[in-house]
């Protein structure tokens, strides 16, 4: 079984509050002194997901997709490193500055110029804006079926069984191929590549794939064909106000803070 | 009676003449005659008997089958060993085994000191003496009747008179020495066996064969004395006091039975004696050579040095997975152990109940060598692939080795330092954690979380809330930017940056600097891991990696320098730095926080004179400071510069030093089995009854403090122990300046 799955480079998650800064005026992240970028962690479980169908189905091919700028070669490089095996790279200056939309545009001619898959996944958001939508619009593009924020997978013949994570539980069901699918972290940890594979992947060629490649035009896509407009990006300060209510007993505290939060309004 | 005399007569049975009950060997190797000779001549000049003597082959015939036998034996014996060095030489050549043999006399030294003189095996009182007297006695043994042969053979009569009497004397003692060492050994399995080495046929082999042999020679010697002796010259006989009472016990038999009796005994006393020591060539026995040989194989640099995978991205395999992935030393090493259960005893693992003991580390690879092994060798010798029919054996590591044994490892090399035949555990277990992590990337989750975190944010603190520079705010002014002309740079290391305690250790450290005058500075927001934490945990690709990348930080910001030297306070770095980065091109000098801040108040650039609280405090070892580094003083000497404290030793301290449960990578793993290091070292301090526990070490720290937390649950905090970093203690009594007080 043929999959295709696409992923994003986003700043470490585990960056730490002190080292995240932003620039207000450019509207835009600075990258963190010391911290690589990595493979957004929904996307590295997306990989895992493919990996394990191609296993289960004892033929195909993983193929890797990613849009962004030259270090998003390393996203690609972890997920071959993984064991998929072919990486393309989105890789042209006017797809920079693009929303949602422009990506999802951007992937789904790759998708097409690559041919489309039995299985087409993402993970269910990038771990940096957390908008998840690229894969349900990339579907809507291609026309295909999808089921989204999947915690399992598993091949039924020519169909796919999954199971979705809902507000209240878990709905199971069955798609035909080819199709979409996100998954969400529910899904279980990604492999931990073999040395020898990173090894192997650091030789592999990425293939670079720019706008004209795909026949978009320059206009189509990037901030020009954004659909989305950044009006100001700022860090959000909290304040927070402790008062320590007192008291000799446990009742009389008790007391206090119902006191304290009637005022307060909360009760 | 001359030589040639009792040479015709050999062949006769004879009553008026002398004999020996102990022959272990007649057949002796002359080369220990210098031995003997002086033996032989100590105490013996007092005694004033005349004529005294006895006879080589008393009352034997065809005592020639002994010689006839004799290369047997040796064929026997080398048959066993040839064979399986076939099996050691499965294993990867080292420079050593080439012949390029490093520190020569260091190693002719341990090879006497340690194989010869047993050094180690003496540590521990009660096997130490066993098995001193079991050595001597058979030593002893080996060189009376070897003396008794030559002099048998040379024209010269030395046995005559009071020599002969005393040499009798040496004989019979050194034969009683070893029933009491057999018995010891005997006691130590039977009576109290621990679990960890329950005894093995082998055991039983060994030392029953050994206790028969001395008592068949007792027999002997008495029915000899009884026969021969008694009767003609008894004052001879009590110069033999054991054979005397054996004589004593036999002197209702009559004397023609008696000599029937000692015909068959001396028969099988000598082919026992014979058969037993076959055993050198095919079970533990085989230590009496292998032991010496280990003890001069054993490596010679830094004992907490891993070695380096060279060209790593042209390897074939990474780390151990396969027997013949081991070096040829490593497979050796593991037919040199005795199973004497000391590695086991000290492991920290073991002692906390966790999955691992390094002595079944080493016999489990051992059975496998030997079962697997061997079959590689038939494949080789018959021309197969060298895994031909191996196909359904249980895997070494993951099968034979479980992962969890090697995961629990501390690298802490108490086990390397407790073995009494200097087998080296550390390097073969990580060897196979190499495998584990490189070749089949199965780890524990939060071994992977802490790879990864070293990968993408050059630093194993998953989840700090700091940057590397955290430690500074507010007192950025007083720490001075390195710029390539101080005389040290302080390297705060991970820990030191992003872990809150070990913060709080890095400004002592800085503040102590400042009012010493150091001329020092930090790489501010540069520094990144040396890549210990991933080397330990078997990651040596990352950890070349990392370090590579340092040495390129070093190199551009002049550190790289045979005149700059690197402070560290983390004994792991200090490891690194000073034994292991000059493989991959360090020329800079190192030196840990401890030792620098005792030269300091040596030279009186620090003067710890504030009243600290009057408190007792216990010290305990880093192993990587002390066990691997050798630096068990210059911590312990500034706190005893410090006023009004005591220093209590904890029973397990210095080269026997109980790790904190951090190392090897420890400190970022879920612990598994029934309770954890660091419980049982908070235990430990809290025994001693000191008031804080002082460590050089920021693992350290942290492990005692989470310790305490469930070990002192119920107790005030107030009385709970405190645990402070030396340069924090010698703050408080040196830095009177509250300015850089920090
Ligand atoms: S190094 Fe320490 S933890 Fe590891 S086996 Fe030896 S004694 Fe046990
Ligand atoms: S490895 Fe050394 S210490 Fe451990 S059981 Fe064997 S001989 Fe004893
Ligand atoms: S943390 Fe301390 S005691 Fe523990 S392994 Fe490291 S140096 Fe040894």
């Amino acid at each position: 079984m043929d999959v295709i799955v696409c992923v994003k480079q986003i700043p470490d998650p585990e960056t730490p509050a002190a080292a995240f800064k932003v620039d207000e005026a450019a509207m835009q992240v600075l990258p963190a002194q010391g911290i690589s970028p990595v493979i957004s962690p929904f996307d590295a479980q997306a990989v895992e997901a493919a990996l394990r169908i191609k296993d289960a189905s004892g033929d195909g091919t993983v193929n890797i997709i990613s849009l962004g700028p030259d270090s998003a070669r390393d996203a690609i490089k972890h997920s071959l490193a993984m064991g998929a095996d072919e990486g393309y790279h989105l890789k042209d200056e006017a797809f920079e500055g693009g929303d949602a939309w422009t990506t999802a545009l951007a992937l789904s001619r790759a998708i097409q110029h690559l041919g489309v898959p039995d299985v087409l996944i993402f993970g269910r958001q990038a771990a940096d804006w957390d908008q998840g939508t690229v894969g349900s619009i990339v579907a809507e593009l291609l026309d295909l079926p999808s089921a989204t924020v999947l915690r399992a997978v598993e091949l039924n013949g020519e169909s796919i069984t999954v199971s979705r994570v809902v507000a209240d539980g878990f709905e199971n069901i069955d798609l035909p191929t080819p199709c979409v699918l996100t998954i969400s972290n529910e899904f279980g940890d990604p492999r931990y590549p073999q040395l020898r594979q990173i090894m192997q992947a650091a030789r592999k060629q990425v293939t670079e794939l720019t706008a004209a490649d795909l026949g978009l035009d320059a206009s189509d896509v990037g901030a020009a064909g954004s659909r989305v407009q950044m009006h100001a990006l700022f860090q959000p300060t909290s304040d927070v106000e402790v008062e320590i209510i007192e008291g000799d007993t446990p009742e009389e505290k008790a007391a206090g803070l119902v006191n304290a939060l009637r005022e307060a309004k909360i009760l | 009676m001359t030589k040639s005399a009792v040479k015709s007569d050999t062949a006769k049975r004879k009553t008026s003449a002398t004999s020996t009950g102990k022959r272990v060997s007649a057949l002796a190797i002359p080369a220990w005659l210098p031995l003997g000779g002086i033996l032989l001549v100590s105490g013996a000049e007092t005694v004033r008997v005349t004529g005294a003597h006895r006879e080589l082959f008393f009352n034997i015939d065809h005592f020639w089958v002994l010689y006839m036998l004799l290369p047997f034996v040796i064929g026997i014996i080398i048959y066993g060993l040839v064979r399986r060095s076939r099996v050691w030489r499965l294993g990867k050549p080292t420079a050593l085994l080439k012949g390029n043999f490093d520190n020569l006399p260091v190693r002719l030294g341990r090879l006497i000191k340690g194989g010869g003189g047993t050094e180690r095996v003496l540590r521990d009182p009660y096997s130490g003496v066993m098995h001193l007297c079991i050595m001597t006695s058979m030593i002893v043994l080996f060189l009376v009747t070897a003396l008794l042969a030559i002099d048998d053979y040379i024209p010269v009569d030395i046995l005559v008179g009071p020599r002969y009497l005393g040499y009798s004397l040496v004989a019979d003692l050194f034969g009683l020495v070893g029933i009491i060492g057999v018995a010891m050994a005997v006691a130590h399995r039977w009576v109290r066996p621990r679990t960890a080495w329950l005894p093995t046929w082998e055991d039983w082999l060994i030392l029953g064969g050994l206790g028969m042999l001395l008592v068949t020679g007792f027999i002997v010697e008495g029915l000899r004395i009884h026969t021969s002796e008694i009767n003609v010259n008894p004052e001879w006989s009590y110069w033999s006091p054991v054979g005397y009472i054996v004589a004593l016990m036999f002197s209702g038999v009559k004397i023609s039975a008696a000599l029937d009796i000692h015909t068959t005994f001396w028969w099988i006393h000598m082919v026992g004696a014979l058969s037993w020591i076959t055993l050198l060539g095919y079970s533990k026995l085989n230590h009496l050579v292998l032991a010496p040989a280990n003890a001069f194989l054993k490596r010679t640099s830094a004992p907490g040095k891993l070695d380096m995978i060279v060209n790593i991205e042209e390897q074939e395999h990474f780390g151990v997975s396969q027997l013949e992935h081991f070096t040829m030393k490593q497979i050796f090493e593991l037919d040199v152990c005795v199973r004497c259960g000391r590695c086991t005893d000290n492991c920290p693992a073991d002692i906390a109940g966790q999955p691992l003991s390094p002595m079944h580390i080493i016999q489990d690879l051992k059975s496998y060598a030997t079962a697997v092994g061997e079959q590689k060798v038939a494949n080789l010798v018959q021309g197969n692939d060298l895994n031909f029919g191996l196909d359904d054996e249980t895997p070494m590591v993951g099968g034979v080795i479980r992962d969890e044994s090697l995961w629990a490892c501390r690298t802490c090399g108490a086990c390397v330092e407790a073995c009494p035949v200097f087998i080296e555990h550390v390097p073969t277990i990580v060897d196979m954690r190499r495998s584990l992590v490189m070749e089949e990337a199965r780890m524990p989750d939060t071994v992977q979380g802490t790879l990864e975190t070293l990968e993408r944010q050059g630093h194993p603190w998953r989840g700090t809330p700091y940057t590397r520079d955290s430690w500074m705010e507010g007192i950025e002014d007083q720490v001075p930017e390195w710029t390539g002309e101080q005389d040290y740079l302080y390297f705060v290391g991970c820990t030191g940056a992003f872990v809150d305690r070990a913060q709080e250790i890095t400004r002592s450290v800085v503040s102590l600097m400042r009012e010493a005058d150091v001329s020092f500075g930090v790489i501010k927001g540069m520094e990144s891991c040396n890549g210990d934490p991933a080397r330990r945990l078997g990651h040596e690709y990352l950890y070349q990696i990392l370090a590579e990348g340092l040495i390129e930080l070093f190199n551009e910001t002049g550190v790289n320098d045979e005149q700059k030297t690197v402070i560290t306070h983390c004994p792991h770095c200090f490891n690194t730095f000073l034994n292991e980065y000059p493989d991959m091109g360090a020329k800079f000098q190192v030196i840990h926080h401890t030792q620098l801040l005792e030269q300091l108040v040596n030279e009186g650039r620090l003067v710890p004179n504030a009243e600290v609280p009057e408190q007792t405090i216990t010290y305990h070892d880093s192993c990587y400071l002390g066990r691997h580094n050798d630096i068990f003083e210059a911590p312990r000497r500034i706190l005893e510069q410090v006023p009004n404290v005591t220093l209590i030793e904890m029973p397990r301290n210095r080269e026997q030093g109980l790790c904190c449960g951090a190392g090897g990578g420890n400190m970022w793993m879920e612990e598994q089995g029934k309770s954890r290091v660091n419980e049982v070292r908070v235990e430990e301090a809290v025994a001693t009854g000191a008031d804080s526990a002082c460590t050089a070490c920021p693992f350290c720290i942290q492990m005692f403090d989470s310790g305490i937390g469930t070990v002192q649950l119920d107790v005030e905090d107030d009385d709970k122990l405190k645990v402070l970093d030396v340069a924090e203690l010698l703050q408080a009594a040196a830095v009177s300046d509250r300015q850089h007080g920090v």
